[in-house]
């Protein structure tokens, strides 16, 4: 008798390791920062809000509406001076000037791709867009007063309209 | 097993005769026959006979003979015993390891190969992965190359995943690294291959799974076995750089005067060369405050060394009682590398296997196991390219190594002032300073774990385990690039200047990596066997594994001494990062198996599978499979074949698996549903040089994203004939993997990455087929034949790639094409190129001796097109670097004591577009040497046959290197992976020593090999494989090597 309960008794503690919580296999990145774990204090919109300085400041090949001219090589290309080369105020000769050109002797042809590579004369910088647009989504849920988070708010919704105003000052209209 | 016999009285010394015959019948020549616990014995004669002397009539004979299965008799006061050998177990009675459970063969009815420990023994190979590579059909490993820290990449029935994927790899039921593990510790590898024989692995097994048993106590007395194994390793190098330096500049002459107009060589240079080479002018000169060497440096062959030495030493014990069995092993590996330098290459492992069993009582037993293995690896630091072993093709034969030992530099007199520079070593393009000064890269792995198990038999027929395994793993990584000091330019006019070369900014990096994991398996196995008719198995299990990694960086620079590489005698900047990911499964499985009449075998396999690298309303998936098998052998129908048809068996098998394995840019994704913020801090936002940290918007991940999902079909065929001689089985299949991640493209206005989605398909089939053959001739020889062949191709079935562009996958691709231009020929007039097709487009300045393409579309034009399926321009599909037809054979013969085996694995087709970058050894001009074939096979006027364009620097212009039919390389090869000669010492000598028993051998590996692939390459060691993925520059690396052993194994 003895022996046929400790064979239960063993059956039953094999049984016990195999029931479990519902959590086992609910596993957060621990070394990242997810959407679930972030938007909490003003800190949080304050670094979040500082992507899109970040950007404004040092992206301006994608970006360009600060001529920040930080990029290095690549900073000019889409900046103010070199539109001017769409008019005949300038006409350098250099072959990183051709699409230029091309545009002014009405030979561009609309690249057909979306790609960021297709596009020049800064028709992009969308992840800006998104990015604010993330962040208009998101400020609420941190539990701060209406006051402060309308202050990064606000700022975003700075950003994005200088962004389409740049936009539309080059392109007549962008989509919205 | 029949023993007769007539009897005396016990207790008095006696004598004992009989005849030991086979179980056909025959008389066996040979055998030993011993009495238990003693050195008293013999064998038998050429009628079988044998007559023995034995103190009485208690005493036990032990009858002992290759092939055949030892027995033990009991004389019992006989004074005659008779016997008959049975031969060793049929392959029929063989039990394969199914995963949570066991399975005779003879009733299998998914695929899956196993082999047992003495494939991998007596081999002087360094890790497991050598040795498994060819032995089973469809388990396909492949080794970039001969480098031990290197593991070798392990791949069942083809190509996978665009994604990648790899087969789940269980050693005694935990995931480990099968490299690091001994590979005599092995009992058996057991590789399940469709989804019916992997299915209780779920959602982890989808491309196969490979089970790794370790050895356990065998019943019968304390055993222990030491062995130890000395090899000499040669690297298989296959340049055969020129010898004579005049040759050298005459060929860099032709290739530059051909490209520029000049030669690479002046006049005064060359003759002064010659000169030295006459013995008519010094071997070095300084001209206007230059040194100039004119001599010849041997670089190739005093960098590669011409043996490096392995050592192997393994010590095991077993053994059972009725209670308790044990196995405890410990082995130990040391292999040096491929350097001739006495700061070689080094790597160690270490082994320690402990494994116990206690039966407590009829229904309770336990057993226990703790492993411990540990790698460690010492190599020079990778500063860069140009100054690790690819110098071997960079290297020219006329380039300075090291400073000259000169009666007097600038002026007579001036020799104590550049005495200290002697035997220093120029900077460019030489391994050597590195290699004596620098740093090294310098690891520590350690594995340890634990397993505890138990199992019930409470009931007949029922049988109940549970264990837990627990394994940790610690990585102390230390790659240190210390200053090395070079003498920086020939030129000493103004003095040896002195630079540091690549190693300018010095720095120690660390990583710690710390990883555990648990696993934990609970299930029962009810069996039904007492029915007439009717077998019946049922197993239903629960298995949870968890797994958590992490890893600290950190790295410094500046370091105060080469001497004290630590972080903390750093002066430099400093910058630390770190990681830690956790995982975790969950699953329920099932196994039910049927036989009826032990002909129709039934069986239905599946897992409720739970993961936590999907979202929670995804998480969970159920894979169920389906077998049957029908043994033709056994019906009443088939009576009539039963004296030469042993048994023959169909199998049928269908499932689906999911494979929850991630894979993006080499890397498992962890979270793939869950979207991160980037981080980061932003240099130029307010004021400069103040830094203000961002954290930037998640990325998309599919709201859809699930499983890929993979579907395999298999049937096959086994049988056995003419009495046990003759086993084969066939299998065809396919593997249809579904879902696939793959990339979609999404208007750039939504401004970021589109999130991957399920939306690619692919198919693999292919056929595997494994032989054995195995006989005796006449009394003393025995042989055994095994052929193991299979193939495989993998096609494209569905991707999004509308426009058909060639640098993505495209519905109808083959995995592994080469898309390349057909080559006519080579010019050999200016006429010819006039005549042909304009090649413009991939280059300039075309004349005799340039390769002439085939216009293909007929446009008058050699171009790539567009790129496309539709307009691929002048190319085509030239070629497959799918390896197809693998094979692996192993020939064996005994003769008595003595066994001869040999083992011969290789590819039957493949090809291979050799690596075209620069500094790459095959292409000639390629790199900086020059090798004998460059001059003998280059077109010249005189040589207009020649297999290679015209002499010229390929690293300037490709336009002769294009990918094309003319170069691309037959990769197939046969190579003599194994030879084994191996005798068993005489029973009555080892008895008489006191040993139980002792064997001698001497063994090779890669002694030779047969491929049609031009030199120096290395079939074996490609830069591309469809298989593990690998791509990388096409330099040289660690050779793999010749190795030739002899070892020493005693039992007692």
């Amino acid at each position: 008798m003895k022996n046929i309960f400790s064979k239960y008794l063993i059956v039953f503690f094999v049984l016990l390791a195999v029931s479990c919580n519902d959590d086992f296999l609910e596993r957060l990145p621990l070394d990242e920062i997810s959407s679930e774990t972030f938007w909490n204090t003003e800190n949080d919109l304050k670094v979040y809000n500082n992507t899109l300085y970040h950007l404004a400041a040092v992206d301006d090949n994608n970006v360009p509406i600060m001529m920040g001219h930080d990029d290095g090589f690549e900073s000019l290309k889409y900046g103010i001076w070199y539109i001017d080369e769409f008019s005949d105020n300038i006409a350098p000769r250099h072959s990183r000037h051709t699409q230029y050109q091309q545009v002014r002797s009405g030979k561009h042809t609309v690249p057909s791709s979306s790609a960021g590579d297709g596009q020049w004369f800064g028709y992009k910088g969308w992840n800006f867009v998104r990015a604010i647009n993330v962040g208009l989504d998101n400020y609420n849920k941190a539990s701060l007063d209406q006051t402060t988070i309308d202050k990064y708010a606000g700022e975003a919704r700075l950003f994005r309209g200088w962004f389409f105003a740049d936009k539309v000052s080059k392109f007549g209209d962008a989509p919205w | 097993m029949v023993a007769t016999g007539s009897y005396a009285n016990e207790g008095d010394a006696m004598t004992v005769s009989g005849k030991v015959l086979s179980d056909g019948g025959e008389p066996l020549i040979g055998v030993t026959v011993l009495e238990e616990g003693t050195s008293n014995g013999t064998v038998t004669d050429f009628d079988g006979a044998y007559n023995l002397s034995v103190d009485d009539g208690d005493a036990v004979l032990i009858f002992s003979y290759t092939g055949y299965k030892t027995q033990s008799i009991a004389v019992a006061g006989r004074n005659v015993i008779d016997i008959a050998l049975d031969v060793e177990i049929s392959s029929l009675e063989q039990v394969v390891v199914t995963g949570y459970g066991t399975t005779k063969k003879a009733n299998l009815t998914g695929a899956v190969s196993a082999i047992s420990s003495e494939e991998l023994e007596r081999r002087p190979i360094a890790s497991v992965g050598m040795g498994l590579q060819g032995l089973i059909p469809n388990l396909n490993i492949s080794i970039r190359n001969g480098d031990p820290t290197r593991g070798a990449d392990f791949n069942i029935r083809g190509y996978e995943s665009i994604n990648g994927g790899s087969p789940l790899i269980l050693v005694d039921g935990v995931p480990m690294d099968l490299e690091r593990i001994n590979p005599n510790d092995i009992a058996s590898v057991n590789v399940l291959k469709d989804a019916s024989a992997a299915a209780v692995y779920g959602a982890r097994a989808a491309f196969g799974v490979i089970l790794v048993e370790t050895k356990k106590g065998k019943s019968g007395k304390i055993n222990i076995n030491l062995s130890t194994e000395m090899s000499a390793a040669r690297p298989i190098f296959n340049m055969d750089v020129v010898t004579d330096p005049l040759d050298f500049i005459e060929a860099r002459n032709s290739a530059n005067i051909r490209g520029s107009g000049n030669p690479a060589y002046t006049e005064t240079f060359t003759d002064a060369v010659r000169a030295f080479k006459n013995g008519t002018g010094p071997e070095w000169d300084v001209v206007d405050g230059v040194l100039q060497f004119y001599g010849f440096n041997n670089y190739q062959n005093s960098l590669m060394t011409d043996y490096a030495p392995q050592q192997k030493y393994d010590l095991s014990a077993s053994g059972s009682t009725d209670r308790a069995s044990f196995y405890v092993s410990f082995g130990m590996l040391n292999k040096d590398g491929y350097l001739n330098h006495e700061n070689n290459e080094n790597f160690k492992r270490y082994n320690g296997l402990i494994k116990t069993e206690f039966k407590v009582n009829d229904w309770l037993s336990l057993d226990e196991k703790v492993v411990f293995n540990s790698q460690q690896s010492d190599k020079p630091h990778f500063y860069n390219w140009d100054v690790n072993v690819n110098t071997v093709a960079r290297v020219s034969p006329i380039q300075a190594i090291t400073f000259p030992d000169l009666d007097h530099y600038l002026v007579p007199g001036d020799r104590a002032e550049f005495e200290p520079f002697i035997g220093k070593h120029f900077a460019s393009l030489n391994f050597f300073p590195y290699l004596e000064q620098g740093g090294r890269e310098t690891f520590n792995k350690n594995d340890i774990g634990l397993t505890q198990g138990i199992t019930l038999t409470p009931l007949r027929g029922l049988k109940v385990r549970g264990d837990i395994s627990y394994n940790t793993y610690h990585q102390d990584y230390q790659d240190v690039a210390s200053k090395i000091e070079v003498i920086e330019s020939q030129d000493i006019g103004s003095g040896v200047q002195i630079g540091n070369g690549f190693s300018g900014s010095d720095f120690i990096n660390t990583i710690s990596e710390y990883n555990q994991y648990y696993v934990f398996n609970a299930y029962g196995e009810y069996t039904i066997d007492q029915l007439p008719n009717h077998d019946i198995k049922a197993m239903v299990g629960f298995n949870q594994e968890w797994g958590r990694n992490q890893f600290i960086r950190a790295q410094a620079n500046t370091l105060i001494t080469p001497q004290v590489p630590d972080l903390n005698a750093t002066t430099g900047s400093q910058q630390t990062f770190g990681g830690k990911e956790h995982f975790a499964l969950r699953g329920m499985f099932y196994r039910l198996s049927y036989a009826f009449k032990d002909r129709y075998l039934f069986e239905a396999n599946g897992r409720y599978d739970g993961t936590s690298r999907f979202p929670k309303d995804d998480r969970y998936g159920f894979f169920p499979s389906f077998s049957v098998g029908w043994r033709v052998s056994e019906e009443g129908f088939m009576s009539g074949t039963r004296d030469w048809l042993d048994a023959l068996k169909l199998r049928a098998s269908y499932g689906t698996l999911g494979n929850q394995i991630l894979v993006s840019g080499g890397n498992q994704v962890y979270y793939p549903y869950i979207s991160t913020l980037g981080i980061g801090s932003s240099p130029y936002m307010f004021r400069a040089g103040a830094f203000s940290p961002f954290v930037s918007p998640a990325g998309l991940v599919s709201p859809t994203l699930t499983w890929e999902s993979v579907t395999s079909k298999n049937f096959g065929v086994d049988f056995t004939v003419l009495n046990q001689r003759l086993d084969a089985s066939f299998d065809i299949y396919s593997r249809e993997t579904k879902d696939m991640l793959t990339n979609v493209e999404l208007p750039a206005i939504l401004g970021t990455n589109a999130p991957k989605t399920n939306a690619a398909d692919l198919k693999t089939t292919g056929w595997e087929t494994a032989v054995t053959w195995r006989d005796r001739i006449g009394k003393d020889w025995s042989y055994r034949v095994t052929l193991a062949l299979s193939d495989w191709q993998t096609e494209i079935t569905k991707y999004d790639n509308p426009t058909g562009a060639l640098s993505e996958y495209y519905v109808g691709q083959k995995i592994g094409e080469i898309w390349g231009y057909e080559t006519v020929g080579i010019f050999q007039t200016q006429a010819e190129v006039d005549a042909s097709a304009t090649q413009s487009a991939i280059g300039a300045n075309w004349r005799a001796g340039d390769v002439h393409y085939a216009d293909l579309n007929g446009d008058g034009k050699i171009t790539p097109g567009s790129n496309t399926l539709t307009n691929p321009g002048d190319r085509k599909i030239i070629g497959n670097s799918t390896p197809r037809l693998s094979y692996g054979v192993n020939l064996d013969l005994n003769y008595k004591s003595f066994s001869l085996r040999t083992f011969w694995q290789g590819i039957g087709k493949r090809d291979y577009w050799p690596s075209d970058n620069n500094w790459t050894p095959f292409f000639p001009f390629n790199a900086g040497h020059v090798e004998k074939y460059f001059i003998t096979e280059t077109w010249t006027e005189e040589n207009r046959d020649a297999y290679f364009p015209a002499a010229h620097f390929s690293t300037n212009t490709k336009q002769n290197i294009q990918v094309q039919s003319r170069y691309i390389q037959d990769a197939s090869y046969i190579r003599l992976k194994n030879v084994t000669l191996s005798y068993d010492l005489p029973q009555l000598l080892v008895k008489k020593i006191g040993l139980a028993g002792g064997q001698i051998y001497v063994s090779g590996m890669n002694l030779w090999e047969a491929s049609k692939i031009h030199d120096p390459l290395d079939p074996e060691q490609l830069h591309q494989n469809v298989l593990s993925g690998e791509n990388f520059n096409g330099a040289q690396e660690y050779p793999i090597q010749r190795i030739y052993s002899l070892g020493l194994s005693i039992s007692f």
